[in-house]
């Protein structure tokens, strides 16, 4: 039953092997092809057929490989009293040259860093790519302290995950150079377990007073010094406002700029990664991932509630002017970091600020009959609605 | 000079051609004959052709039927077909001794 069809899957075979063959090659395919019909036995038609489709393959395969050959008939093996080269042997040349590809893939440094590459969205989940780019920056540091490198060891510390050893790396490059104390910054947002973040503040504050990132370290540290482990607790956990935390928080809202000092970090990258050869680019990426803090996120939803429930108690109390000064002060934070976000979510909160304060101040502006005003916040409001539905579309 | 080894699927091949010298065969006869299958005589045949020691013509078939391929030695094949074969045999006879002492 199964027999004919066997003899014509033979036949096709030949028939596409004869095709796909260089042109001086397919006369001894027609060769084969002829003798099919003669072959005793279906099986043993198929049989001959895979023989025959095996060295037209072969000669298509070369043909390839060596185009100037196309059109003649080919001797792979050169001559007469060569050994015959088989499909097995051609196969396992290819093989080998397959593995040896492989092997310079892996050695060579552009293809490693190609890997390193590619495998930096599985990181997270894999977590390969992140503990060799910590052994090699480990490395970099050595050589940095060797080389009395500053900027080799601000380098190495924004990208640490020990928190200690990251500590101890700027506290050098500092006191090496001491124009690099923004990178204490970069560190603090990093490791803001660290305790001696308390006494980086003052120094980084006197250089860069109006930096809203200051109070978010400061309103950090204050966060992690009221208990044992605060920085585990849920921030949405009820619990009593310190006044202190409160009044770091004010600083930052009423900050006219925002820092993250990650411009002056990639200032120096180039020059790093050409001194010392470093290639992981998943390691360098690693350290610019934390410009703004991710503490800061739920500190400014936090706090922002805050001014907008006490915005509220004025309003009630018919201070509408005193009202939207709360508002506005929402507002315009939410415009600095709108204007500065690097990332999604920096927009989101941004937009997520200026979208319910222009509500609350369109209201205060309806309140006072000042109709003209109250369209444009609810004009604006609704803009930044907008914003952020486009941001996050299957977001509330 | 020393003339090269030929391989032992060519040298089977060459002794089917030479058990009728001048006569044409088929490539399904000579695969039986050798016991080789069409992926390795094919190549065999190929060369042998390609050096001149081998010459191939068309024979037509009944209606329906593609034509056949069919093959003989030409006077350079024979000749290098009957030299290698006696080699062989020589190389052979030369061998035993030696094999059948272990």
């Amino acid at each position: 039953m199964q027999e004919m069809p066997l003899r014509q899957a033979a036949a096709l075979l030949l028939d596409y092997a004869i095709r796909i063959a260089p042109p001086a090659s397919r006369e001894w395919g027609q060769a084969m092809r002829g003798e099919l019909s003669f072959v005793e036995g279906h099986w043993a038609a198929l049989a001959w057929a895979f023989g025959g489709a095996s060295v037209m393959a072969k000669h298509a395969l070369i043909s390839l490989l060596i185009p100037g050959r196309r059109g003649q008939a080919i001797l792979y093996d050169g001559g007469l009293f060569a050994r015959n080269v088989s499909l097995r042997k051609a196969l396992q040349v290819t093989a080998a040259g397959f593995v040896l590809a492989t092997l310079l893939f892996f050695a060579a440094p552009p293809f490693r860093q190609a890997v390193g590459v590619s495998l930096a969205g599985w990181n997270e989940l894999l977590r390969i790519t992140g503990r060799n780019g910590q052994s090699r920056l480990q490395a970099l540091a050595k050589q940095a302290e060797k080389r009395r490198d500053p900027e080799g060891l601000v380098f190495a510390a924004a990208r640490l995950a020990d928190a200690r050893e990251s500590s101890r790396l700027v506290t050098e490059a500092v006191q090496l150079n001491p124009a690099f104390d923004w990178a204490y910054a970069v560190v603090a947002v990093r490791h803001p377990e660290i305790p001696e973040i308390l006494e980086w503040l003052p120094q980084l504050a006197g250089r860069d007073p109006q930096n809203a990132l200051l109070d978010f370290i400061s309103a950090e540290s204050i966060d992690i010094a009221e208990g044992t482990k605060p920085s585990r607790r849920p921030r949405w956990e009820p619990r009593e406002v310190n006044p202190a935390w409160q009044s770091a928080m004010a600083a930052a809202f009423a900050s006219p700029k925002f820092d993250d000092y990650l411009d002056r970090l990639r200032a120096l990258d180039a020059g790093v990664l050409r001194r010392y050869a470093f290639n992981d680019p998943y390691a360098v990426l690693s350290g610019e991932d934390e410009g703004f803090p991710s503490y800061a996120f739920a500190d400014c939803q936090r706090f922002a509630v805050s001014i907008l429930k006490a915005g509220k108690s004025l309003e009630a109390r018919g201070d509408r002017k005193g009202a939207a000064e709360k508002y506005w002060s929402v507002a315009r934070f939410g415009q600095i970091i709108d204007s500065r976000s690097r990332t999604d979510s920096e927009r989101l909160l941004g937009l997520t600020l200026q979208t319910e304060a222009y509500w609350q101040l369109g209201s205060v502006a309806l309140e006072g009959g000042n109709s003209n005003d109250a369209a444009l916040f609810a004009y604006l409001a609704a803009t930044f609605e907008q914003s952020m539905k486009s941001l996050c579309p299957g977001g509330t | 000079m020393k003339t090269p080894r030929i391989s032992p699927e060519t040298l089977r091949v060459l002794e089917s051609f030479l058990e009728r010298p001048t006569g044409w065969h088929y490539g399904y006869e000579l695969s039986r004959e050798t016991k080789l299958k069409s992926g390795t005589l094919y190549p065999i045949l190929m060369r042998l052709e390609k050096h001149k020691l081998l010459e191939a013509r068309w024979v037509a078939t009944q209606d329906g039927v593609p034509p056949r391929h069919t093959y003989r030695l030409t006077p350079d094949g024979l000749e290098l077909a009957r030299t290698q074969l006696e080699e062989a045999r020589s190389r052979w006879m030369v061998q035993q001794p030696a094999l059948s002492r272990g």
